[in-house]
């Protein structure tokens, strides 16, 4: 595909605004995986909201420009590629949307600014730990009580609620026929009593997931997103237009840089010549380029009004699975040093042993094995494609 | 020859299974910081005769082989233990038999199956070649012993052991020379972090460490005893491996068939049952190839070394295969701290590099074969 000069302009713009406004030292930190407080993520949204491109995509209605996915893509891509830090989601790609696509005025005008400028935080309240893949069989109760529900449950891997002001709640409002058909969409204040976080520590030692528990809160109906038990079918046309995103192929290829610095660093600097290191490294940038290559076909089939529809699962399946074996094959090079995993050099001024981002290198391997669990698992994926996609 | 008949292996198996996955949670030991192994559960094992079974009867050992220890590392891997075994059990015999005096053999093996002497050894990084980490060892006249000089990185262990056996670069010659290290002695300076599996190591640091002259080990070939050392160390680590496999295994299945979603359990769901089938295959093959390489090194079988590298590779390869799929089955819980299956997996891959990765080994084996027959012709 070819990208028109236009959006070749745009691409350049985004890539000197990062020059410009991203401090060196937070970039640092995002290129070696380092640990990120709430307010680096906060700093940067507001940055690029000021340039107005933190909700570029969203609808001009709404506070946006109405960017098409391709431009959307672009920009995305192009933060990666920077080493910029991630892009919260919550608000900005799941809630946000939801609330001005099924949402009243009312909701629209008292959720939307606060994402859009980062003065609220959201976190995403759907699995339970009896609902993962199977997550319409949530049981998270919402019940009717005149002008409030009442909500008791409990929400797990739940990213930074710690940090959160608001969570989205997918919970049940009707037991009857389907359970899909008896969930709804609700907005809670983190801040309401009855609620409660609690940490989770994962396995590449940091903190973002959380268990989220609710002891009969209260919550006003207004926060009701749409209608009463259309909360799946939200979510589902939500998530149908958000899979062009997962492929995160900038990432790869700023993790296969990395790699090569890594390789070329090792030992006696001798591997970059090693015939081994060199087919392995090739591969992985062929991978990269088919996927990027994929990735566009299927951006173009959307700009020319063919919505391919469930194949985009195949990004999240290949992307999820080309940065797991890279960070593989990192991991690889690492074991030459003896694996030491110092959670301390995470953070920034820590003098690590052994190759520079070593510590950031092995939590991306150990943080990147759920790339393939969530977001619908990729045996989920590869379901939805058997069923949808080939019949099967 | 075995130790043991089939019977008493049996009954080894259970014991040695009992006292290493006592406590419950199999990642009691190494979850939180700064775990360090406790001299009582040393004691203990010293006790059980666990330490004496390879120790050579000449030193008030059992005379068994690295093929009658399996069971205890195959233990170590299952049960997450955090003892220095394969160094001090391992790696200190295989050097101190060809290196040491005899007297010095009498005293240190002797004092490995009682319990009161453990190792660390201090080479490499990963336990072989690549990463640049060495001390050089200046002769020192006035003692006749040596100074040492450097820094090595990432010795597990470095901090709770009695005595680091090191390799270093005597000034005179470049050949490796092994030496006998009290960490604690003057000139020698330890900083310990912790490593991907909670384990913890040390990095050393020797500025005119002075090691008397008998702490030189000098009576055979270094070369040839550090090779036989690290393939026989391999060959032990692979089996730790299989260890970690089998009880992350074990954890996997229990998991498929008690978790349900969509009404039944995940283990109904045919994806799920090939990928359980094939990580059950993986264990008990790599299983299988460390038991010969065990074996054909204890009955000194030319081309042991092949068989040990065949080992290692093929334990490594299938160590990160099921660590990293028993994650994707356990789904979000694989990914806690609390859950056992993210400390299997951290230690299977630290066991996967640990005295060569799959990658090294292959390349030995390669090597191995290249001597071992022409090269065919080109037509």
């Amino acid at each position: 595909m070819v990208i028109d000069a236009k959006l070749q302009a745009f691409r350049e713009e985004v890539l000197a605004f990062c020059a410009r406004e991203l401090p060196d030292e937070l970039r640092e930190r995002v290129a070696r995986n380092q640990i990120l407080e709430k307010e680096d993520y906060v700093f940067w949204q507001k940055r690029l909201h000021a340039r107005g491109w933190f909700g570029g995509h969203w609808p001009e209605a709404h506070g946006g420009l109405g960017w098409s996915k391709l431009q959307q893509w672009i920009f995305e891509e192009a933060l990666y590629s920077a080493d910029a830090p991630w892009l919260i989601p919550f608000g900005r790609i799941y809630v946000g949307p939801i609330v001005y696509t099924f949402g009243n005025e009312e909701q629209k005008r008292r959720f939307l600014p606060g994402i859009l400028n980062s003065d609220v935080w959201w976190c995403q309240g759907f699995s339970e730990p009896n609902a993962g893949s199977d997550l319409a069989s949530l049981i998270t109760r919402a019940r009717r009580n005149g002008d409030h529900y009442v909500l008791s449950g409990q929400k797990i891997w739940t990213t930074m609620a710690q940090w959160a002001d608001m969570i989205f709640v997918l919970a049940r409002t009707s037991s009857e026929g389907k359970p899909q058909s008896g969930i709804s969409f609700l907005l809670v204040d983190m801040k309401s009593p009855g609620v409660t976080v609690k940490p989770i520590e994962t396995i590449d030692g940091v903190h973002h997931l959380n268990e989220v528990f609710f002891d009969d809160v209260r919550v006003p109906i207004e926060n009701l997103v749409g209608e009463e038990n259309h909360g799946w079918s939200y979510t589902k046309f939500l998530l149908t237009h958000e899979r062009f995103l997962v492929a995160e192929i900038s990432k790869s290829r700023r993790m296969i840089r990395e790699l090569y610095a890594l390789v070329q660093n090792a030992g006696d600097g001798s591997l970059l010549t090693d015939p081994y290191w060199q087919l392995k490294l090739a591969e992985l940038e062929v991978d990269a380029t088919a996927l990027e290559a994929l990735c566009e076909d299927f951006l173009e089939a959307f700009e020319d009004g063919n919505d391919p529809g469930v194949e985009v699962s195949y990004l999240k399946i290949l992307g999820s699975e080309l940065a797991q074996k890279i960070s593989g094959v990192s991991m690889d090079v690492l074991g030459r040093y003896g694996h030491s995993y110092q959670c301390d050099a995470l953070r920034p001024n820590f003098p690590e042993f052994g190759p520079r981002g070593a510590a950031g290198i092995t939590r991306e391997y150990l943080h990147g094995r759920a790339t393939t669990i969530y977001g619908g698992s990729n045996e989920i994926q590869r379901n939805i494609i058997a069923k949808g996609a080939l019949g099967l | 020859m075995s130790l043991f008949t089939r019977a008493e292996l049996e009954h080894f198996e259970r014991e040695v299974a009992r006292v290493a996955e006592r406590g419950g949670d199999a990642a009691h030991r190494v979850r939180g910081k700064d775990r360090r192994f406790s001299r009582e559960d040393w004691k203990l094992y010293a006790d059980l005769g666990w330490l004496a079974l390879a120790i050579p009867r000449t030193f008030d050992g059992m005379g068994g082989g690295l093929a009658d220890q399996l069971t205890i590392f195959h233990a170590a891997g299952r049960g997450l233990l955090i003892e220095p075994l394969i160094p001090s059990l391992v790696i200190a015999p295989a050097l101190l038999q060809h290196l040491a005096r005899a007297d010095q053999q009498q005293d240190l093996l002797t004092r490995i199956a009682t319990g009161d002497l453990t190792f660390a050894f201090a080479h490499t990084p990963s336990g072989v070649g690549d990463v640049e980490s060495s001390f050089r060892a200046e002769f020192d006249r006035l003692s006749g012993g040596y100074r040492l000089q450097g820094q090595k990185r990432a010795v597990l262990h470095a901090e709770d052991v009695d005595r680091l056996l090191v390799t270093a670069t005597a000034e005179s010659d470049r050949d490796v020379s092994v030496f006998l290290l009290d960490p604690k002695a003057p000139g020698v300076r330890l900083a310990g972090y912790q490593m991907i599996d909670g384990q913890r190591a040390a990095d050393v640091t020797c500025n005119d460490a002075l090691v008397p002259p008998g702490d030189h080990l000098t009576e055979g070939d270094a070369s040839c005893a550090l090779q036989d050392a690290l393939l026989a160390a391999a060959i032990a680590t692979a089996a730790e491996a299989v260890g970690a496999m089998e009880g992350l295994n074990a954890l996997c299945l229990t998991h498929l068939k008690t978790r349900t979603q969509f009404g039944r359990p995940l283990g109904q769901f045919q994806v799920l049952q090939h990928r359980m089938v094939d990580m059950a295959m993986a264990a008990k093959q790599a299983r299988a190839v460390v038991k010969h390489a065990a074996q054909a090194r204890d009955q000194a079988l030319s081309g042991w070394h092949s068989i040990a590298s065949a080992a290692k590779a093929t334990a490594a390869k299938a160590g990160r295969f099921v660590g990293e799929q028993a994650i994707q089955i356990h789904g979000g819980l694989g990914m806690t701290d609390e859950y056992a299956a993210g400390h299997y997996f951290k230690r299977l891959l630290l066991l996967g590099a640990q005295y060569g990765d799959s990658v090294y080994h292959l390349r030995r084996f390669a090597d191995e074969r290249q001597t071992q027959a022409p090269s065919t012709p080109s037509n």
